[in-house]
């Protein structure tokens, strides 16, 4: 009996304690109230806090009826985990610009984001057609309902180091265009007892990030949409293999590559900042003038191209991704109806958006991210006053060759999954094509199996 | 009247002393269960969720989470890391610091500059030491490929091998963890009456049959303590996989534990399958240990009975030699 009553009173006290995540309701004249997690880590630069402080005052300054508690994540662990241990506990971001747009499908399946279509479908802005629509199928579903809006696409290409190629005897203004002569580039300019590699391979938990674009270069797919809204995979046929294959000759063949595929993103980017890279991935902007100077090395020197296509006259191709506004699925109506309208002032707003990127600039700060207000992309790159002469045309030409990430459910755990298979492929020194594709079809079979409620067999 | 009051002042000590146990065990008591076995017994409970973090704890889905597992190829795989993980410690780490502590024992002099010696690296950070390593270990500029060289032997790849990673990743816990083992050990070599040793070599026991005979046997309770020890740390692996590896290459040291993590926080956010895993984890855990503390139990008493028939065979020579 007395047994029976501590189990009885366990088990009420777990359920008291996991019942009741609600969101707070607004009393009658009561400020609403919301929470942002933007407040930078306090080991960023001053400029960040600069930056910071302008969007605060901004805010407050136009919104004087809602409260805001601005804070931030606890740094070093992952946003999506904190984001939803958070929402486990009924708290986190009333709205936040977290999340690429390749989670949203995901998010809206399993509730961690709320649905925002009386917004998006009353906007005028979106009605005028002023806002960035690449991932609109991304952030909607097929009966119309929205989920997000977007607050920074970016994009990202081979980036290399003109000093580094200087260096290796080569020519910066010699870019490859094919895969051949990227390969022989890469030999070229590597000398691993300075270290200096040809090229950056990122073969870590994000490996899937870089390997899409290789695909597309060799004209293939990651994943391809079925009639009846599904998804077939793709990367399993020839030219995902191929570019597999292509990496591994990078690896072994042509010795061109470190061979810690194990290296996490930080340090990876940390390696291209270093000067110890001739080639790597993502853009510009992303190494700052601070971040560089670390590691002695200058903005000057540093520039994007497109991805060679696998031959001659073959596809080149960069890749876009970007990070959109959700809101909380917990917060009340008058929670999202404040946080739409300062969405709208930070994203959206003509003067806040020539005003801040005058700021950004005069810091030395002013990011690559094209506008989401269409009508103002030009006049953001036109401001750009501190940029290296040529980052703007590399940009621009990167943009035009630019194909945005696939944004079916799942994907993420696509990504996941395929990083086991490419791990293997890279590093095993005469895989032949048979074997890596079995490898690649072994894992496509997987996720059928796994997730079939997303990819079907066409 | 004298029995009885010689009765009664005896119970209420035992009580006040009870009560203020209590007060003093109190405030553990009240962590333990707060923050170990309520967080453990939510953990078991939400595992049979399919969880939904904005309606937590979800779906009631039963024991679905756990039949999941038993077709998760992933997990068998981790599950066989966990066991390559047990096995390759009890090879290269588990037994170093017993040969250590008994050589250090036996040294006459420098004993305490040799512990020292062999503690310092215990005290140095962790996490600081696993990243030193991974430098180590780096396959195209680390220093242990600049050795093999050196050497005239072919480059490994070391942590990227997924033949040989779990070998790399074992070395530096030998480093770091080994120090204190020894410690722990010789403690225990030290608790060991000097006459036993010295009776042993007047009877003429070499180094070999005093340690066999003497050391070991007296020890095994401890050592039988760390091997429990290093069953659960090894099943529980989750940190320096995750600042070594992450799991990788191609899986090769993907953990229960570092599995579960993922199911949770990357992907599909699978809260409900990750704690079925975990509570899995505890389950096979628990039953090891259980087996293995049986085992060595079984295996003290026939000791305990064989050391009997000795003393008694011995008794009765001596006796009969006396005669």
């Amino acid at each position: 009996m007395r047994k029976s009553l501590v189990a009885l009173a366990l088990t009420v006290a777990m359920l008291l304690s996991l019942a009741g995540f609600a969101g707070s309701a607004v009393a009658e004249g009561e400020k609403v109230k919301l929470k942002l997690y933007m407040m930078p880590q306090d080991d960023v630069q001053e400029a960040d806090w600069t930056l910071y402080e302008h969007q605060k005052n901004a805010v407050e300054a136009k919104f004087p009826d809602v409260e805001i508690e601005w804070t931030r994540l606890a740094p070093g662990t992952d946003y999506r985990q904190q984001y939803d241990t958070l929402l486990m506990a009924g708290d986190g971001p009333t709205f936040t610009s977290q999340f690429p747009y390749v989670d949203v499908q995901t998010r809206l399946a399993n509730g961690t984001i709320a649905e925002i279509t009386e917004y998006v479908v009353n906007w005028d802005l979106k009605k005028q057609g002023l806002v960035n629509s690449t991932f609109d199928q991304a952030l909607s579903t097929p009966d119309g309902k929205w989920y997000a809006v977007p607050y920074g696409p970016y994009v990202t290409g081979i980036t290399y180091n003109k000093a580094v190629i200087r260096e290796a005897g080569g020519d910066p203004s010699v870019l490859p265009t094919t895969w051949s002569q990227f390969a022989e580039l890469a030999q070229q300019y590597t000398d691993k007892d300075e270290p200096r590699f040809g090229y950056l391979l990122l073969g870590s938990d994000y490996n899937a990030w870089t390997f899409t674009p290789w695909v597309w270069s060799a004209g293939g797919e990651m994943v391809r949409q079925n009639e009846d809204g599904s998804w077939a995979i793709a990367f399993n046929e020839e030219p995902g293999v191929n570019a597999a294959m292509f990496m591994n000759e990078l690896v072994w063949t042509r010795n061109a590559t470190q061979k810690d595929i194990l290296e996490s993103y930080d340090d990876y980017q940390n390696h291209f900042k270093a000067g110890q890279a001739a080639f790597g991935w993502g853009q510009p902007p992303d190494f700052t003038v601070e971040a560089l100077a670390k590691f002695d090395q200058v903005q000057d020197d540093i520039g994007v191209f497109p991805l060679p296509g696998k031959d001659e006259g073959g596809m080149q191709v960069a890749f876009a991704g970007g990070e959109v506004w959700t809101m909380s699925p917990i917060a009340s109506k008058e929670q999202r109806d404040a946080a739409w309208d300062i969405i709208n002032l930070i994203s959206y707003d003509e003067d806040y958006l020539l005003e801040r990127w005058a700021l950004m600039d005069s810091l030395g700060q002013l990011d690559a991210r094209p506008s989401v207000r269409t009508d103002l992309v030009e006049k953001k790159y036109s401001m750009a006053s501190q940029w290296p002469e040529g980052w703007a045309a590399e940009l621009s030409a990167a943009m035009a060759m630019a194909k945005p990430e696939p944004y079916c459910p799942n994907w993420n755990d696509l990504k996941n999954e395929i990083v086991i298979p490419l791990q293997t492929i890279y590093l095993k020194e005469g895989i032949t094509f048979d074997e890596a594709k079995a490898l690649l079809d072994e894992c496509a079979d997987r996720l059928y199996e796994m997730y079939p409620q997303t990819f079907k067999k066409p | 009247m004298t029995h009885a009051s010689a009765a009664g002042p005896r119970r209420k000590k035992r009580g006040g002393f009870g009560l203020i146990g209590w007060v003093f065990l109190l405030p553990a008591l009240i962590s333990f269960t707060l923050f170990k076995y309520y967080p453990i017994l939510l953990g078991v409970f939400v595992s049979f969720f399919k969880v939904d973090i904005v309606r937590m704890p979800g779906t009631f889905v039963g024991l679905a989470n756990y039949a999941r597992a038993f077709t998760d190829h992933f997990f068998a795989t981790a599950i066989k890391n966990n066991i390559e993980f047990l096995l390759i410690g009890l090879v290269m780490t588990f037994w170093t610091p017993i040969l250590l502590a008994t050589l250090i024992n036996e040294v006459r002099r420098g004993k305490t500059i040799l512990r020292t010696m062999y503690y310092i690296p215990a005290i140095a950070p962790g996490i600081a030491m696993m990243v030193l390593w991974k430098f180590i270990w780096q396959p195209d500029y680390g220093l242990a490929n600049f050795i093999m060289r050196t050497l005239g032997l072919k480059d490994q790849l070391w942590l990227n091998d997924a033949r040989l990673v779990k070998w790399c990743m074992s070395v530096p816990g030998l480093v770091m963890g080994g120090g204190m083992n020894m410690l722990i050990y010789l403690a225990a070599l030290q608790d060991i009456p000097e006459e036993q040793h010295e009776s042993a070599l007047i009877d003429g026991a070499g180094f070999i049959k005093r340690v066999t005979r003497i050391s070991l046997p007296q020890i095994m309770p401890i050592v039988t303590t760390m091997l429990v020890l290093a069953v659960i740390s090894s099943f529980n692996a989750f940190d320096n996989v995750m600042i070594m590896t992450n799991g990788g290459p191609s899986g090769a040291t993907e953990t229960i534990i570092l599995y579960s993590f993922k199911q949770a926080y990357f992907g599909n956010n699978d809260y409900g399958y990750a704690l079925a895993l975990s509570t899995m984890t505890f389950l096979i855990i628990f039953a090891l240990t259980a087996l293995q503390m049986s085992l060595d139990r079984d295996w003290s008493v026939e000791r305990m009975k064989r050391d009997e028939k000795r003393r008694v065979r011995e008794t009765a020579r001596a006796a009969r030699i006396g005669r």
